[in-house]
Order: structure tokens, then C-alpha cells, then sequence
């Protein structure tokens, strides 16, 4: 990746743009975020690649503005409460069914809980890295994927990796 | 070792980032952006250094000077410090003046991201947000009236449980609600209040987001009455028509920007009041910017709000000054028993408010801002 403007947004611009789909949840809204994001990067891009690593800088913007989104969003839609019952695994319908039910479970955390599953979870980085991105401490990083995970839990039910529902 | 949970996690995320991405598109938009944020920034940073040169009411800084900086990775900001005594030593003076808070919280000890700070109707308090919640999760209070307190947000039934704790030695009664639903809307937040005399004749509240009593009273042992910090603002107003001086003041770090916003409350001599602020306001509360009017030579938006229940302020102007930062000013309105109440207000009251405002360049040092005065 080269340190101008342009062949970062090149090289990391997809990328980018995913993670802001999984983050918003509206693909037309994340490239919007994005781009704002890069253009405010623009004018100081020199001292972002020399003070900072770009792609915890632009992630972190990223957030900041899908913060005010997603907030407006959450006040409109009503989740289920609970998920459906779980079934049985291979059922590729039953399973899509409770994907589904799992990202509406994830749409009603805390943004700060679910930024940090998104970067946890998707992006597959670790916590000193969310950390500096959600501008807190790896144990503030983790404590929010916690308190997630825990909600999460009450409505799917804990489970341990001997009991993998995708084990055939 | 992830758990079927975690696995999970990652399969419902994956088909949401899919699909294919435009990123020649990205690139030219973000760089034609980009170019136009520079330029903003350029001409109306200049613009405001040289109108604030030429009114000369506001110092010119430059240079590093060593105070606190908003910027990206840095914790939440603080206010400068007061050349007052704190609370502890003139408990009398606490609420009397808008420019001056009479105490501290280290907000690093409760893990805050986010601080807003307000003095108005005699109570000093700030509200602390860590991003637990999509709403603040302390609020200290300090007041030389203890009725003039603010009851626990949303409570509104009696407490489930009542103790009688010590604070700092003092003795403090703290009170549990198992389910108050903030004023965010998030459902079911317990939430323990801790009331206390920190100096004779002061009363102080602490509420906190929490189901650990030690955890308020820890929180309250965090308020530092031997303290005092200013109010400030980047914007001063100056030569108004009418006298106003100011009642109340707010300002707002943290959350998604490291500096929110500052506001200021205006009172004329016959109690109507204005409401100025600058800074990110919400899109959300946006309404499509049609610039109607100039301010200083901006751009600007005045609205009528007359008939509409929720907008009690009646006139509002919004100048978007720079890279997302916006000048309003809202009223008028009489505040009474904290309910506002519209009071007729013309177009030219509003902009003879807004043409006197002064903004100050370093919207990133609130140490170089200059403190509100009543």
C-alpha cells in the first residue's frame, strides 16, 4: 500500500466500504460515510500517515459518523425481542432464518457494543487495534464485546465449541 | 478459541459487507470532496482570523502552547481551570455564575469518552458517557438548593430501595431504581442515586447507571469540590442592540467529535431568552440547509417554528460556518418552572444576535477560548 491519498484509497477503498455495509446495515448510506470520512482525511493526509496508521484513523471516523445514522435508525425500527426457536443444523432455510434473527439481535446493542463486534467479528482484528480505533482501552474494547456477547447469549442460548450447531 | 456464538457472529455478518464496490467512483468522489473541505477550510479559517483580528476580541493564537487539543486518539477534553475558589472553599457562590463551575470530576477514573458540562437555574453539573449505553451514564449535580436538583432522569416512582451510605466521610442516602427508562429510550436501566451534603449548605446528587451501590458511592467520592473550571465557548458576542446577559451555559466534548458544542442562554432585561450555540449539531434534528439570509457573509437558514408544540424557541438561525461546525441561535421564549414558552420574536431580533457573534479560530483548544461572563 503506497502512502499517497489515492493509492490508499485504492488499495484499501473496498474494503473500507464492507465494513461500513456490515457497520450502517445500508450499502448506499456506507459508501457515503466512507467517502465523507476520506475527504475529511484528505487535507491533513501527511500527518494521518506520519502521527497515525490510516486505516485506524479512517475506521475510526467511520464509526464516529455511522454513530448518528444508526441512532436516527434505531429510533424508527422495533426488533423482534427474541429469536425463533433454534433447529436443527444442515436446514439451510432454518439456518438463513436465524442468521437473520442473530443481525436483528445485533442491530439492537449499543453502538459501541456493536462496532466492537463488527471489528471483532469482521474485520478480525484485535483488541489493542479496536481499541485505539473506538479511541479506548483493550479492556474497554473487550468489556463492550462482553457485555454483547452476553445479550447475544440470552437470546441464543449458551453454547461451547463441542457443541457447534454447524458440526454434522 | 471462538464458541458457536462467535462463529455465528461472523456468518450473519459476512453476506452484509458482499457485493461489489465502485472504488474508482470512491476515490473521485472522496478526492473532489476533499479538495472542497481544504478550500472551506482555508477561506472561512482565514476569514474568521481576520474577522476576529479585526473586532480584537478574541487573542489570536498560535503556535503549540502546550494546552489540551482536541484531536483524534486523544482522551475526553477539560475545561480550563477558574481563577475562583472551588466549592469546598466558597459554597455560596456555586450556581451564581454561568462562566464558572465549582467543581471537577476526573472523568478518566470512571472511563468516560464523552462530558457535558451545563450551569443553569443554580445547579453546576456535568454528565459523563463511556459508550455503555447511547446515553450518559453519571450525572453529578451541585447546588446551594437541594430542591433545585434535578430528579433522577426518568425515574418517576418512588425509589425500590433506600440505604444510608457515607461519602468522603458524609453522611449520603442512596436510592435504587431497578427500571428507569432514560430519556434515550433504553428500557430498564437500573440505576442507583446517591444524595449528599459534600460542604454545609451544598447539596450534590450522583446517578449512576449501575446495579453496584459501592460503585455510586465510588462515583460520588469522584466529585473534586476544591476545584473550579470555566465555561467556554470559541464565539463571544459583541455590541448587541438590546442588553443580554447570559444565565446559563453548556459544553459538550466527546461523543462523536472531541469538542460537541458549547451554548450560552441570553436573557433580555424583560426575561426572554435566546439560546446560541456552535458547534456539530445533529443532522438528525436538520432540517434540508436553504440558505434564506447572510451572516457575516455566510450563508444562512432562518426557520419560523411558530405552531410547532416541539420546537418552543420559535425562530432559529443556522450558519454553518466550517467543516461541519455550525453557528445557531434560537428563541425567543420565557423558561418558566424549566417549561419554555414561545414569546413572538422577529426575524431581525434573531440576526442582530447572530451578526454579533465573534467566533475564535482554534476550534480544537478549548484552553484558548474565552470564558462566558453574566
Amino acid at each position: 500500500m503506497g502512502d499517497t491519498f489515492e493509492e490508499y484509497v485504492t488499495a484499501r477503498g473496498a474494503a473500507l466500504v464492507r465494513f461500513a455495509r456490515v457497520l450502517v446495515g445500508d450499502p448506499h448510506r456506507a459508501e457515503d460515510i466512507v467517502q465523507d470520512a476520506l475527504a475529511r482525511a484528505y487535507p491533513r493526509w501527511n500527518r494521518i500517515v506520519r502521527v497515525d496508521q490510516p486505516d485506524v484513523y479512517v475506521r475510526r471516523a467511520v464509526v464516529n459518523a455511522s454513530r448518528s445514522w444508526w441512532r436516527r435508525r434505531g429510533s424508527h425500527e422495533h426488533p423482534v425481542q427474541r429469536m425463533p426457536d433454534r433447529t436443527a443444523p444442515g436446514d439451510l432455510g432454518d439456518e438463513a432464518v436465524e442468521r437473520d434473527a442473530l443481525w436483528r439481535q445485533v442491530n439492537r446493542l449499543p453502538h459501541q457494543q456493536r462496532a466492537v463486534l463488527v471489528l471483532r467479528y469482521y474485520e478480525d482484528l484485535d483488541y489493542v487495534t479496536i481499541g485505539r480505533i473506538l479511541d479506548c482501552t483493550a479492556v474497554t474494547a473487550r468489556t463492550h464485546a462482553s457485555r454483547a456477547l452476553t445479550t447475544l447469549r440470552q437470546h441464543y442460548g449458551a453454547r461451547t465449541p463441542s457443541t457447534s450447531g454447524r458440526q454434522t | 478459541m471462538s464458541t458457536d456464538l462467535e462463529d455465528a457472529l461472523a456468518e450473519c455478518m459476512r453476506p452484509h459487507g458482499a457485493g461489489a464496490v465502485d472504488v474508482e467512483a470512491l476515490r473521485t468522489g472522496a478526492l473532489a470532496r476533499g479538495r472542497t473541505v481544504r478550500r472551506r477550510r482555508t477561506v472561512v479559517g482565514v476569514a474568521a482570523l481576520v474577522v476576529v483580528a479585526a473586532v480584537g476580541v478574541v487573542p489570536v493564537l498560535r503556535g503549540d502552547d502546550g494546552e489540551p487539543v482536541a484531536g483524534p486518539g486523544n482522551r475526553v477534553l477539560t475545561l480550563p481551570p477558574a481563577d475562583a475558589p472551588g466549592a469546598d472553599a466558597a459554597p455560596g457562590s456555586v450556581g451564581t455564575d454561568p462562566g464558572v463551575f465549582h467543581f471537577d470530576v476526573d472523568p478518566t477514573d470512571l472511563d468516560a469518552t464523552g462530558a457535558t458540562w451545563s450551569i443553569g437555574g443554580g445547579v453546576e453539573s456535568v454528565r459523563l458517557w463511556s459508550g455503555r449505553f447511547d446515553h450518559y451514564d453519571h450525572e453529578f449535580q451541585l447546588a446551594r438548593d437541594g430542591a433545585a436538583l434535578r430528579a433522577v432522569s426518568g425515574s418517576g416512582a418512588a425509589a425500590a430501595q433506600t440505604r444510608a451510605v457515607t461519602v468522603n466521610g458524609r453522611a449520603a442516602t442512596a436510592r435504587f431504581w431497578p427500571d428507569v427508562t432514560s430519556s434515550n429510550r433504553i428500557p430498564d436501566v437500573p440505576t442507583w442515586s446517591v444524595d449528599w451534603q459534600p460542604v454545609d449548605g451544598l447539596f450534590a446528587r450522583v446517578q449512576v447507571f449501575t446495579t453496584d451501590v459501592g460503585a455510586a458511592v465510588a462515583a460520588a467520592e469522584a466529585m473534586l469540590p476544591d476545584r473550579s473550571q470555566r465555561c467556554v465557548t470559541p464565539m463571544r458576542l459583541v455590541g448587541t442592540a438590546v442588553p443580554l446577559r447570559v444565565v446559563a451555559c453548556t459544553v459538550d466534548f466527546g461523543h462523536l467529535f472531541p469538542w460537541t458544542l458549547s451554548e450560552v442562554t441570553l436573557e433580555r432585561g424583560d426575561g426572554v431568552r435566546y439560546t446560541v450555540g456552535i458547534g456539530h449539531y445533529s443532522p438528525a434534528d436538520d432540517e434540508r440547509f436553504t440558505p434564506n439570509h447572510s451572516v457575516g457573509g455566510l450563508p444562512a437558514m432562518l426557520t419560523r417554528h411558530e405552531g410547532r408544540p416541539d420546537r418552543p424557541d420559535g425562530v432559529s438561525i443556522r450558519v454553518p460556518v466550517i467543516d461541519g461546525i455550525v453557528l445557531s441561535v434560537r428563541g425567543g421564549y420565557r423558561d418558566t418552572d424549566g417549561r419554555r414558552e414561545h414569546v413572538p420574536t422577529t426575524d431581525a431580533d434573531i440576526l442582530a444576535i447572530a451578526d454579533a457573534v465573534r467566533i475564535g479560530p482554534n476550534f480544537d483548544r478549548p484552553h484558548t477560548w474565552p470564558g462566558v461572563t453574566a
